[in-house]
């Protein structure tokens, strides 16, 4: 949107207000563009400005059980969902263990072989200390292949083999053979504790998934406190702390938010009557300050005004908590202490 | 993921339905407005405070409230258009029902 639409929707709103000064308003009423816009800015204030009206009591009924009938099949929705892929990954982490446990053997098995064949090795890999250093890896094993020991050709592949993966692991290529043996000796020893460390980590990240995903399934390693109990517990702990510090009001059945809002209003005009003084901007603060503490789902902003002629504007939020009971807070007078409204649900 | 046409489908009279999620639409596309534009827009709309008074109890210059308005009221206007005018047709019907009830 360009300055000059931004200036347009300005003028045109003010004259909607009846703000506009005389010579904006003429400005207004002989533009037919400005004037077009005045009726879309008037639909938008009376959107805003519209009452609601009462719904029928039976009307309501209905649609508040079509509401928690959708909201059912929804949850059901999700928990099918949820508990498909648990199975898939079970099977995909398994795969990835088993291929974990098979790497690390074949490995050992050829490290095991290497240590064997030192010697020979040696005597295989010796003519690689002539050769370009810059390419001992490549070199070795071409080498050792080549060697004059046609009766001991197997052991000369296995020398060559273990050169290979001593560059592999270690990149150490310009060492020597003894040194190239030992480090692919130590190369392989971290390789397999890398191998189990993974495969534990694996293991231990595929419980405690189950555990999180699966809360009602029984599974024979299951830990015997799960995540969502250890959750539900210090939300429970959280709640109580709420309860202790801040003075909870339980309004009982409210018909509207609206209604609610009014008795949070007149509450705020009897403490200003008896003299106390709040900062609003203070209170806004420890308002948002509330809403991220108590970790509410959704919280759904209003703001009220208190007195006729000083008016003072506060605001809060009204939310519905994940186990369904509702909560309003506001900051109340005379130190904008927090309040907290449980409502239900 | 349940809209919220859905839920009231069936359950009441297509009037209703559509002024509900109607209703229920533009409230948060109320919400969604940055705090900075929804408090005057309140204030002006809903308590029917003038600008002067705005300015006052959110401690603005009276010229700031114009533009806050103005561009508060820009974006719902957006909003309502890209939701194919549902927002005034139920706004009219609930002035209507309004009226009807006094």
């Amino acid at each position: 949107m360009s300055d000059e639409q931004f200036r347009e929707d300005e003028l045109v709103s003010a004259y909607l207000d009846g703000e506009a000064t005389p010579a904006e308003i003429a400005e207004v009423e002989q533009n037919d563009a400005l004037l077009a816009r005045v009726e879309q800015l008037r639909s938008v204030r009376d959107a805003v400005a519209a009452p609601v009206a009462p719904m029928p009591a039976e009307r309501r009924e209905q649609m508040i059980g079509a509401a928690l009938a959708a909201a059912d099949a929804e949850n059901t929705q999700r928990r099918e969902a949820r508990i498909v892929p648990v199975h898939r990954r079970r099977e995909t982490l398994l795969a990835v263990a088993a291929a974990a446990v098979l790497l690390a053997a074949v490995v050992s098995a050829g490290l095991i072989a290497s240590r064997g064949g030192d010697d020979e090795a040696d005597m295989a890999a010796a003519p690689t200390e002539s050769a370009d250093a810059d390419t001992a890896t490549g070199d070795t094993a071409a080498a050792a292949e080549a060697a004059p020991m046609p009766e001991e050709e197997p052991m000369a592949e296995e020398a060559a083999m273990a050169a290979t993966t001593t560059a592999a692991y270690a990149e150490t290529a310009e060492e020597e053979p003894m040194a190239e043996a030992e480090a692919a000796m130590d190369a392989a020893e971290a390789a397999d504790e890398a191998a189990m460390a993974e495969l534990e980590a694996a293991s231990a990240a595929a419980e405690a998934e189950l555990a999180m995903e699966a809360p009602g399934e029984e599974t024979a390693d299951a830990p015997t406190t799960s995540s969502d109990e250890t959750d539900g517990e210090a939300e429970e702990a959280r709640r109580t702390a709420d309860d202790a510090d801040q003075q909870v009001v339980d309004l009982g059945p409210f018909e509207s938010l609206q209604s609610l809002i009014d008795d949070i209003a007149a509450r705020w005009s009897a403490a200003l009557e008896d003299g106390a003084m709040a900062d609003s901007g203070t209170c806004s603060k420890a308002v948002h300050e509330r809403e991220l503490e108590l970790d509410v789902e959704a919280g759904q902003p209003f703001i009220a005004t208190v007195g006729a002629e000083d008016r003072l504007a506060f605001d809060g939020r009204f939310a519905r908590r994940a186990d369904g009971t509702a909560v309003v807070v506001y900051a109340a007078p005379p130190d904008c202490g927090i309040e907290v409204h449980e409502l239900p649900g | 993921m349940i809209e919220a046409s859905d839920r009231f489908a069936g359950t009441a009279t297509a009037d209703d339905s559509t002024a509900v999620v109607a209703r229920l639409d533009f409230d948060a596309a109320l919400a969604q407005l940055p705090e900075e534009f929804r408090a005057p827009v309140v204030l002006r709309d809903v308590a029917g405070c003038d600008y002067a008074e705005i300015g006052s109890i959110l401690r603005i210059p009276a010229g700031t409230v114009r533009s806050r308005i103005a561009r508060g009221r820009a974006r719902l206007a957006e909003t309502m258009r890209a939701n194919g005018g549902n927002h005034h047709d139920a706004a009219e019907r609930r002035n209507d029902e309004a009226s009807n009830h006094e």
